[in-house]
């Protein structure tokens, strides 16, 4: 009973729920302050993606005539249930250590395509010829981005493990971490590790990898005929899954918490753990935007096939050779 | 390698290079062409403005009375050229740099220039003409000022009054 | 407690633009408005939103030429209410030297309520921004009206 109760919890309030939501807010703040900074320009105040969410509360929601409706409503509401119980899956350094018996890579890897999955859902409801496009460029980016993130997956399970064979389990990782130190130090991880920040871009479609949503080609693809709440609900799937994103990355490569659990220390290891987030936010999605245009499809999918899976093999290589 | 990493620094360390515009005034250079103003004080209805407007943003409209022309130019129609303010012959017409020209829709029909040109009246007969103010009286009626003011008919017929004048003399010089 | 988060939603002012049939002129400026750091309207929360569902002031170019006509009236349907219309140019409040031009369908307010008028040919960025500010006002009267008669 206590168990359900803890998830349920987890879900709602922390780490997943409202902390996840505010936090993805933030961040998605900081990440267009930052984007307005480094292109001269002055920018958004930092609440500004809470004062969108609070404008399209207000708007009317129109549903085309044509459009599956119950499809239409659902897909956005299941992106965001998807990624509400990812982020409660997720251990964060000291502070949490997911929900017992639950968090392990191939729930992850199960839960993470979930927006992804929203997002097709939304754009073949829609009935809107650019909506399918854009469901048809996801899927597309999908298969391409998910190969690499299996492969440092496993890479991480197969190093954490050594000779007892992989470990799947996200605490039995991070247990090996404040053990031998981050994995992001380890000389084998380093390629796994790229991929792991490569992958989050593609799969938060910033940059480079804006090809589902291209707003001048295919007009915001499959968000194109959402307006009102369901497309605040959008907003805040995306806002949570760029917290997983960076959570999961934090917690594969670098989890070590600043001090002992305990009193105050709880409350320091999760500002340490927001630094790391924003670090990786800074790498691997801003800096990335403000500097790079977006590829053709083709572009994309071969980047991922031809550069990024192959970093995350090597590693997988590697920790197998080395086990 | 990588250059926009030199780029992205450098804008970082040299700040935001935005116009402070909403919340301070603009720069606005002293040449920049904006709305056209308009001093009924110097017009003498010649009607070159509005022949020259390419949107046909000017109208003239005689008074119902006929005692003078309404003068009317649309903001909403004008698209800035120019050419009434370098064709006007007084000075009337002069483009300012002011632009903030910004109105909502319930205004639409009030965003213009319009104002009442009384004529004037001819020195001799009180015939109607175009009106004479002196100012336009000093800068372009210094040849004959006395003919300046008198309407079309009774120019001629002072025209006609002198040469004849200048013959008379003439002939009674050389008989 | 309605009348404050109306007054937070209109901070968040998402723009559209539907090109009536533009010489071009205004677009260009209008993209410079998006685009350039100079005046960076996204400091007072503007996006350039490219579906018309997502937008909540709509800038219009052009004299509605007759080929776009009906397309421009079904766009405009397609945005959500409440909307504000900002008519950017001369062009569709009087069809500028456009006017009586035998491709030329009519005055845009003949079909489409124009809230704020930015005259210009084309009008400046900065004279943009002062129109989408006002369009803003105006929605804010229109946000805070629909919350009290909801509630």
């Amino acid at each position: 009973m206590t168990n359900v109760l803890e998830a349920v919890f987890a879900i709602l309030i922390f780490p997943g729920g409202l902390f996840v939501l505010a936090l993805g807010l933030l961040l998605k703040g900081v990440d267009r302050k930052v984007v307005a900074r480094l292109q001269r320009r002055v920018g958004p105040p930092l609440y500004q993606p809470a004062l969108d969410i609070i404008k399209l509360m207000t708007k009317e929601t129109l549903i085309p005539d044509t459009a599956n409706e119950v499809a239409f409503r659902l897909a956005p509401v299941l992106g965001l249930t998807g990624m509400l119980v990812t982020a409660a899956l997720l251990p964060i350094g000291g502070v949490w250590n997911g929900v017992t018996g639950l968090g392990d890579l191939l729930v992850l890897l199960y839960l993470l395509p979930i927006p992804a999955m929203g997002l097709m859902l939304a754009g073949g409801s829609s009935s809107s010829p650019y909506g399918a496009l854009g469901f048809s460029r996801e899927m597309c980016m999908m298969f391409a981005y998910e190969m690499p993130l299996i492969a440092s997956f496993l890479a991480v399970a197969v190093r954490v493990g050594g000779a007892s064979g992989p470990f799947l389990s996200l605490p039995a990782i991070m247990d090996y971490q404040f053990q031998h130190g981050p994995l992001l130090l380890d000389p084998v991880m380093l390629p796994a590790a790229l991929a792991l920040v490569l992958f989050i871009p593609g799969t938060m479609g910033h940059g480079l990898f804006d090809i589902p949503e291209a707003e001048p080609e295919v007009i915001e693809g499959p968000l194109l005929e959402y307006s009102g709440p369901l497309l605040a609900v959008f907003h805040l799937m995306s806002a949570v899954k760029l917290v997983v994103v960076l959570e999961l990355a934090v917690a594969l490569l670098c989890p070590n918490p600043l001090v002992a659990a305990g009193g105050g220390g709880v409350l320091v290891n999760l500002l340490w753990h927001i630094c790391k987030c924003l670090v990786l936010l800074m790498v691997s999605v801003t800096c990335f935007r403000a500097a790079t245009g977006r590829l053709r499809l083709d572009q994309g999918f071969s980047f991922f096939v031809k550069y990024t899976s192959p970093l995350a093999l090597v590693s997988l290589w590697l920790a197998f050779l080395l086990r | 390698m990588f250059p926009f990493l030199k780029i992205m620094l450098r804008n970082l360390l040299l700040g935001p290079s935005t116009d402070a515009f909403p919340f301070a005034p603009a720069k606005t250079h002293e040449n920049f062409r904006g709305c056209a103003v308009f001093d009924p004080e110097k017009c003498i209805l010649c009607g070159i403005c509005h022949h020259v407007c390419a949107a046909g943003a000017i109208q003239l409209r005689p008074s119902e009375d006929g005692a003078g022309m309404q003068y009317l130019l649309w903001h909403n129609s004008c698209v800035f050229c120019g050419m009434c303010a370098h064709y006007c012959p007084t000075g009337a017409l002069t483009m300012s740099n002011n632009w903030h020209l910004a109105h909502t829709g319930a205004e639409m029909f009030s965003n213009c220039i319009s104002s009442f040109i009384p004529f004037g009246e001819c020195a001799q007969c009180g015939a109607k003409i175009q009106p004479r103010p002196q100012a336009i009286i000093d800068k372009l009626g210094v040849r004959s000022p006395e003919r300046f003011l008198l309407c079309p008919q009774c120019k001629r017929q002072s025209i006609v009054r002198n040469v004849a004048q200048v013959r008379s003399t003439r002939r009674q010089e050389n008989p | 407690m309605l009348q404050f988060l109306s007054k937070l939603a209109a901070r968040s002012p998402w723009i559209y633009r539907i090109n009536a049939g533009s010489c071009n002129g205004c677009d260009v400026e209008m993209a410079t408005t998006a685009l350039i750091p100079r005046y960076d309207v996204e400091r007072l929360g503007c996006k350039y939103c490219g579906s018309p569902r997502h937008a909540d002031v709509v800038l219009i170019s052009g004299p509605l030429t007759l080929r776009v006509r009906d397309k421009v009236l079904r766009v405009y349907n397609e945005i959500p209410h409440p909307k504000v219309t900002v008519a950017v140019g001369v062009c569709p409040v009087s069809g500028g030297c456009f006017r009586d031009g035998y491709t030329v369908g009519a005055d845009i307010d003949h079909y489409i309520p124009l809230d704020v008028i930015v005259p210009g040919c084309p009008p400046r960025p900065q004279a943009i921004m002062e129109g989408v500010l006002k369009a803003v006002e105006i929605w804010r009267a229109r946000l805070e009206e629909s919350v009290c008669s909801h509630s």
